[in-house]
């Protein structure tokens, strides 16, 4: 199957002081790479989660496919054309087929818009002409299960989970084929993510859509998501299916990340893998595997060389970047994953951070 | 701070070269012959050019630019064609009367304000506090040239009790004629200052080692003056720094009402008589003052408040 | 360069667009801000519908005798030309409240455009733009007016044009302030997600968010112009004579102090209603819809 967006190497790097600072404190290197060679696909109607800790450049990835932040490096292709070094006025075209919906519910919707014109807004940015802005308006309320007369209302006088069906509204209000979601159930009560969820997966379902999810919640992942990956200092340490790599985490990071991840089940075995240390700084990246730092199976090698990608001789889409991968034995007894859950009431909204 | 320091300063620097720039390019855009304007209708053509030529105005605009900064670098401000003196002497002559008409402004109305301030924080919403609000708002906004006259009507003309004009001969007389134009000038001053003293007294009397203190029993007059005071007057200051503006508009209006010498009174008469050379020179000499005095106000700032130097 | 940058940051101002009901009945409970509408309303009234109520033409030489005292005829007197006082006095707030009107106009377009550029634009426009902005803030106010004036000439126009310069930077610094805050905003980057140009994003996403704080700031403002036309007016720099004029009525009441008072009242006591009610009306505005909003002096 071909994949609908491919990224390929992506490099995207920060500044973290003006060259005059970097001067006169002597900083021969003022930039930090926040996302460092990372690729992956996502196929037509796929989910795919990016996992990882704050700070580990997974929003970063997001950003840079949305054309918020400029790439360095690499390549980001959606259904096959390039869509680094596009001008503002040729990515127009691609943003009406990929949408982003972002981490604040309330405050990614525009203050002094009503709902009405926040899901017209797509419409008029794309000059698609909608003979009846409040029909339009009201199907789109209707699809995310939202009375139609909420398009009188203000962002501010919505609730967390109602802004955030509004924000999935206004993401399909084009038909996209991609939806971006930066943290779709942050900030959202328990009982509110899971309704979201089901939302996004319901619609998913009825259109098509592919979904990449960014997100440090892993009972998300679980319940979304066809495949993961596992990003660690803006690398993507482990990638695979989600069944594979709950099943069978292959790289140490990824086996504490699950271990940690509370389960819903009182009778689960709770033996859990503490992470040692703090996430190094990006400014002083660790030499080698940059997780030896913290690992437990750390050994000389991993100080020195960076891992190759290795992959999984029975899934060869379950692939790994780690000198001494983990083998079946050290597996972290975990529930089985159900489809879509009705309700996901008793999952903490805890990550591991 | 030692960055924050040298960024300041180099910002100071530049805004003052930008400063000049900007004047001399203002003088240069406004059609209309200075010379001719300072000459008169009856001045010759050999007159304008000769009085082009002493003013320099026949060099390129760039020309002019940079003999002024190397002037400013000597301190020479130009030379004044009327009186044949260099402008700098004429300035530095009349500035000490109007720092001087400041200072006394500033000092009685922090002598008042100050006690009046502290007395607002500890008896917080009482009638007084609230009335010393109101009043304070009515004469920041009253212009001083309004009070100055007001004044001069009430208690010069009227009552006579006070000279109305002039700078006075020797100390206690001299200081007798400022009664009334740094009444005029500081009474505006007395409302800002007590509300700031106030606002910054009620935080500071909010904070821990003040409770610790009044824990101890020490007494509410001495927790204000002996621990509180001292803390809550510095961002005052700071805010001192940022009002010389104001005090030298209001300078103008006060030393023009009590006919005192002094540099607000200087300008006007160089307007009246369109020397452009005198003008130019208090314009440069009073951005120096504002410019000096918001960078020492903005380090004072930093030096008390670290969050202050990530701006800039 | 110490206070702006801190003013309305937080402003973000969530009220109900169209609550003027609400907004009446605050402004009923202070008690304050009612007198300054009062006073602003009898001002703006008397400037409007001035030439109903006056009993001579402002402008006609000796239709009384010079300096008289107040008499039926002359309600507040005649000055030296033996024009009628109460009639200049009650047609001298036309001026002081145009030049008002237009010079923060124009500062707050050229302010709003300038700031938006500012805040949104890269950084090295921004830079330039701030040296501008802190280089005229650091022009002496009203010796800096002056020599504008002596440049341009004593005329309305001019004093409009120096009030609209030097008022111009504090809100630009505002507008660049609030711009900076809201650009990294989640619903400005939303915006652009979605493929919003930049116009449209100023236009219907910062503006409106920006306008409110900034207004507040302008109507502050107006008691502080009012004072430097009626001071220019004072100096003889403002408008040209014969038009009636505060400060220009209180100039000839300093020239003449010594034979009658009432040239000064009737020049000066206008300027102290006009700007007492709109510094009431101007806090309690600020109290009202952003008691966050600080402006330093």
């Amino acid at each position: 199957m071909s994949a609908l967006l491919s990224v390929q190497d992506l490099r995207v790097r920060f500044r973290t002081m003006g060259s005059l600072k970097a001067l006169t404190t002597g900083t021969a290197d003022p930039f930090i790479d926040a996302v460092c060679g990372v690729s992956f696909e996502i196929r037509k109607g796929e989910t795919l989660a990016l996992v990882g800790e704050s700070g580990s450049g997974k929003s970063t990835i997001a950003r840079t496919i949305i054309g918020l932040q400029p790439a360095v490096s690499g390549s980001i292709r959606f259904d096959g054309e390039e869509l680094i070094g596009l001008k503002a006025a040729e990515r127009k075209s691609y943003l009406r087929r990929m949408t982003m919906m972002f981490q604040d519910p309330v405050g990614s919707l525009s203050p002094r818009l009503t709902v009405q014109s926040l899901l017209t807004e797509p419409s008029r940015i794309h000059g698609v002409s909608t003979r009846d802005r409040g029909a339009e308006a009201e199907r789109l309320l209707r699809m995310v299960g939202l009375p139609g007369d909420f398009g009188r209302r203000y962002p501010h006088q919505l609730s967390g989970g109602q802004a955030r069906r509004v924000g999935v509204a206004r993401a399909l209000a084009l038909n996209p084929d991609l939806i971006i979601a930066d943290e779709p159930t942050a900030g959202l009560d328990v009982s509110v993510q899971g309704e979201v969820l089901n939302l996004l997966a319901r619609l998913q379902d009825e259109l098509g859509i592919a979904i990449l999810i960014i997100t440090h919640n892993l009972n998300v992942v679980r319940h979304m998501a066809d495949r993961m990956a596992i990003m660690y200092l803006g690398r993507i340490v482990e990638i695979g299916s989600t069944e594979g790599i709950f099943d069978y985490p292959r790289h140490p990071y990824t086996q504490a990340l699950l271990s940690a991840n509370p389960v819903p089940d009182p009778d689960a075995v709770l033996n859990r893998i503490e992470i040692k240390g703090e996430v190094p700084s990006m400014l002083r990246r660790p030499s080698g595997c940059e997780f030896h730092t913290r690992c437990r199976y750390a050994q000389e090698i991993c100080s020195r060389i960076f891992p190759e990608p290795a992959a999984n001789p029975d899934d060869v889409e379950h692939r790994f970047k780690c000198h001494f991968p983990l083998t079946c034995e050290t597996k972290v007894a975990l529930e089985p994953r159900p489809r879509i859950p009705d309700s996901i009431n008793a999952v903490s909204g805890d990550g591991p951070e | 701070m030692l960055f924050y320091l040298c960024k300041r300063l180099v910002l100071a620097v530049t805004i003052i070269v930008t400063a000049v720039t900007l004047l001399f390019l203002m003088i240069h855009a406004v059609p209309g012959d200075p010379a001719a304007i300072l000459l008169g209708p009856r001045a010759t053509p050999e007159m304008k050019a000769h009085l082009h030529q002493q003013m320099g105005l026949d060099r390129p605009l760039v020309v002019q630019i940079v003999t002024f900064f190397r002037g400013l670098l000597r301190g020479d401000l130009g030379y004044d064609v009327f009186s044949q003196r260099p402008v700098a002497d004429i300035v530095f002559a009349q500035l000490p009367y109007t720092i001087e008409l400041i200072l006394v402004s500033i000092f009685w109305a922090a002598a008042i304000a100050v006690p009046l301030g502290c007395y607002s924080a500890m008896r917080r919403n009482s009638l007084l506090d609230e009335s010393v609000g109101v009043v304070a708002v009515a004469t920041i906004a009253i212009p001083s040239f309004v009070m100055a006259v007001y004044a001069l009507l009430i208690f010069a003309v009227a009552l006579r009790w006070l000279p109305a004009i002039g700078p006075g001969e020797g100390f206690v007389d001299g200081l007798v004629h400022l009664v009334l134009p740094s009444f005029a000038m500081g009474i505006g001053w007395v409302g800002y200052i007590s509300r700031l003293v106030r606002a910054s007294m009620l935080e500071t009397l909010g904070e821990n080692h003040i409770r610790m203190a009044r824990s101890f029993g020490i007494s509410e007059w001495r927790i204000v003056y002996r621990y509180a005071l001292p803390l809550a007057i510095l961002p005052t200051i700071t805010v001192l720094g940022v009002g010389v503006a104001w005090l030298l508009s209001a300078a103008v209006f006060v030393e023009v009402v009590f006919a005192r010498p002094g540099i607000g009174a200087l300008i006007v008469q160089a307007v009246n008589a369109r020397n452009y050379p005198i003008v130019m020179g208090v314009v440069v000499v009073t951005t120096f003052l504002i410019v000096i005095s918001t960078t020492v106000s903005d380090l004072v700032n930093a030096s008390l408040d670290p969050r202050a130097r990530e701006k800039l | 360069m110490t206070s702006i940058d801190t003013i309305g940051t937080e402003a973000t101002a969530r009220h109900n667009p169209g609550a003027l009901g609400a907004f009446l009945r605050q402004l009923l409970k202070n008690r304050l801000g009612m007198l300054g509408a009062v006073l602003v309303l009898v001002v703006v009234a008397s400037a409007i519908f001035g030439p109903l109520f006056i009993t001579h033409d402002p402008i006609r030489i000796m239709v009384g005798p010079r300096l008289a005292g107040p008499s039926a005829d002359f309600l507040l007197g005649t000055d030296q030309l033996g024009r009628d006082t109460f009639s200049r006095t009650i047609m001298g707030g036309r001026i002081p409240l145009l030049v008002a009107f237009a010079s923060l106009g124009s500062a707050l377009v050229v302010g709003l455009v300038l700031g938006l550029i500012a805040g949104f634009g890269p950084g090295w426009l921004d830079s330039l733009l701030l040296l501008f902005f802190d280089t005229i803030r650091s022009f002496p106010g009203i010796i800096f007016a002056l020599a504008i004036i002596a440049l341009l000439g004593p005329s309305m126009s001019s004093v409009i044009l120096v009030i609209a310069i030097t008022s111009m930077p504090i809100y630009a610094r505002v507008v660049r302030t609030q711009t900076q805050a809201l650009r990294n905003s989640d619903y400005i980057d939303a915006e652009r997600s979605m493929g919003a140009s930049t116009m449209r994003i100023l236009a219907v996403h910062m503006l409106p968010n920006v306008v409110g704080p900034l207004l507040i700031l302008v109507s502050m403002d107006v008691p502080a112009v009012i004072a430097v036309e009626a001071g220019l007016g004072f100096l003889g720099m403002g408008v040209r004579p014969p038009t009636p004029d505060w400060g220009a009525i209180l100039n000839d009441g300093y020239s003449y102090i010594n034979q009658t008072p009432w040239l000064v009242i009737a020049g000066g006591i206008p300027i102290v209603v006009a700007t007492l009610g709109f510094t009431f009306l101007g806090e309690a505005l600020r109290d009202i819809f952003d008691p966050k909003l600080r402006k330093d002096l």
